[in-house]
């Protein structure tokens, strides 16, 4: 496990990892399991949904509607709160994984190893990647665990499409947030940035067409490419997929080139 | 054979105040040699900029030949570090912590990890966070020596080790020096680097300000001393012997500061009765001054 830098970021997070993983793991099972309660008013809950202002609506999603259970996980978990969540540890990751370490100090010692600089950021995104993917996997579990308690069937292929979306866009922000440290931020101010675009990018897309923006800006959103709550009807859309890892890459490309050029702070 | 560290006017700027300007220096491979300056200086600056940590303004470094900036893999290879302000991983046990840095060394001889920790009193088994200074600097010792490291720069390396200690880590790097292990130690502590130094180079605000054998230090040193005699002696019989300054009795106390040989004023004491000699270690700032006075040296 201590044999690589990946592996040792694996170890160091072991404890916080568990602990992400149940909590998105129990929050996604206990939603769920509110779902039979909701569709047995959803008539009137879909009233209510259309009664809404709109800026309420649009916050619950495009295709709300408590109907089906499509509908009902869009609304409860796709839209926000589970993407909130996985957005948080990656944001708080992606900028400690460098930024901690440079903070602390440790990473003169690391890179005063034969270790090139380029070979500990890759092996760090690395580790994040399988974070994030392990605390979505937890609570992809809870959710279909839900799902078998409430006797409601849900299209694996499509729930995948959904998975691989809001997988997309954890790392998109984890990286953005390691971009910032890999061009010499420190590790408060990358996270607070990466929060801070993740919310404000979020706010663009969703209120956007209430506020008359133009769809270009909405189209500056990664959120206008997210299709967490879209896949589970609709499936997986490639080229919004691509999109959103393509921007993973060039934040990493980013987060490369600043950190094998940069000064190492004391 | 290449010099084991050769910089050539190296400088690194950070805006006004710190940094070093245009050093020039080489280190012969097997020399010990003392890197000493008060803090601030640009030691600390000097060593990172060696393992490229950080990038120069202008100039070069090299070790063993190889560029510092251009070949840092390589030059990591061959060196071993332990930075003056050590932070290690806490939640890791020393063992844990020498296994993961071993593995990015490509693996090391756990016969000689286990017999540095034992020559160290030094128990590897519990987690970082519950080690005090001097144990984690021990620690830091440990992996900085446990690949047999061509070159090793200390970065203030004993600073926190308790006497018994220092004294296990001055025999360790005697025989790493007999073994041919070129030692670049950083220190603030005049008398660390006479006692195990060849040469030393002295820093101030950046600046070599000179280069010496320990020996022409030593003899450069300005040293206060303070003779106490059974009677009152006469000043005028210790001024003007050679170099010999700043000469004052009071009551039965002759104090004066002297450069280099003691002959000359122990001859003149000894016509008196002595009862007791004092002699101060000369502060670092007093060893600059002996510098500073008259022209700046510069014997590389």
């Amino acid at each position: 496990m201590l044999s690589s830098v990946f592996g040792k970021n694996l170890y160091d997070m072991r404890r916080g990892l568990i602990g992400w993983s149940i909590s998105i793991l129990l929050m996604n099972l206990w939603i769920v399991t509110f779902y039979p309660a909701i569709r047995d008013s959803a008539f009137a809950l879909d009233q209510y949904l259309q009664n809404l202002p709109p800026a309420f609506a649009a916050l619950l999603g495009e295709t709300a509607s408590f109907n089906t259970i499509e509908g009902f996980l869009t609304v409860e978990l796709f839209t926000f709160f589970w993407p909130a969540l996985t957005l948080a540890f990656a944001i708080g990751s992606g900028a400690g994984t460098i930024g901690g370490e440079e903070e602390s100090g440790t990473l003169d010692l690391l890179l005063s190893h034969p270790v090139p600089r380029w070979r500990v950021l890759l092996e760090k995104f690395a580790a994040l990647t399988v974070f994030s993917g392990i605390a979505i996997g937890a609570g992809l579990l809870g959710l279909i665990l839900g799902t078998l308690f409430v006797n409601e069937a849900i299209d694996l292929g499509k729930l995948g499409a959904a998975i691989l979306s809001i997988w997309l866009l954890t790392l998109l922000f984890g990286t953005l947030s390691l971009a910032l440290t890999g061009v010499g931020l420190h590790r408060g101010a990358a996270a607070g940035i990466g929060a801070g675009v993740a919310a404000l990018s979020f706010l663009i897309n969703t209120l956007g067409p209430l506020a008359d923006l133009p769809e270009s800006l909405r189209r500056v959103s990664p959120w206008y490419y997210y299709d967490g709550g879209v896949a589970l009807t609709e499936g997986l859309k490639l080229g919004n997929a691509a999109l959103l890892a393509g921007l993973v890459i060039v934040f990493l490309a980013v987060a490369l080139f600043g950190f094998q050029r940069r000064d190492l702070a004391v | 054979m290449p010099e084991a560290i050769r910089l050539e006017r190296l400088s690194k700027s950070y805006g006004k105040q710190r940094g070093v300007l245009d050093l020039d220096l080489e280190v012969q491979p097997g020399e010990v040699f003392g890197y000493l300056g008060p803090n601030g200086a640009g030691k600390t600056t000097t060593i990172r900029l060696l393992l490229d940590l950080i990038r120069p303004s202008s100039g070069r470094a090299s070790i063993f030949g190889l560029d510092c900036q251009a070949q840092p893999i390589a030059v990591h290879r061959r060196v071993g570090y332990v930075p003056g302000e050590l932070a290690l991983y806490p939640k890791l046990t020393g063992e844990q912590t020498v296994r993961h840095f071993a593995a990015l060394r490509g693996g090391v001889d756990p016969a000689w990890v286990n017999q540095l920790a034992e020559r160290l009193d030094f128990d590897l088994k519990r987690p970082a966070q519950t080690y005090s200074s001097g144990n984690k600097r021990k620690l830091g010792l440990i992996v900085a020596l446990m690949a047999r490291p061509d070159l090793l720069l200390l970065d203030e390396a004993s600073a926190g080790l308790d006497p018994l200690v220092q004294q296990a880590f001055y025999q360790i790097l005697r025989e790493l020096r007999a073994a041919g292990t070129t030692v670049f130690l950083s220190s603030h502590n005049l008398p660390e680097v006479e006692r195990v130094c060849d040469r030393v180079a002295i820093i101030r605000e950046g600046k070599l300000v000179a280069v010496q054998e320990i020996s022409s230090l030593k003899a450069k040193a300005l040293r206060r001393i303070e003779i106490v005699f059974d009677n009152h002696v006469p000043v005028a019989e210790f001024e003007g012997l050679a170099g010999v300054r700043d000469v004052s009795v009071t009551d039965r106390r002759l104090t004066f500061t002297v450069q280099g040989s003691l002959d000359s004023i122990f001859k003149a004491a000894a016509r008196h009765t002595v009862q007791n000699v004092i002699s101060y270690e000369p502060s670092l700032e007093e060893v600059f001054l002996s510098f500073y006075e008259g022209e700046v040296q510069h014997a590389v």
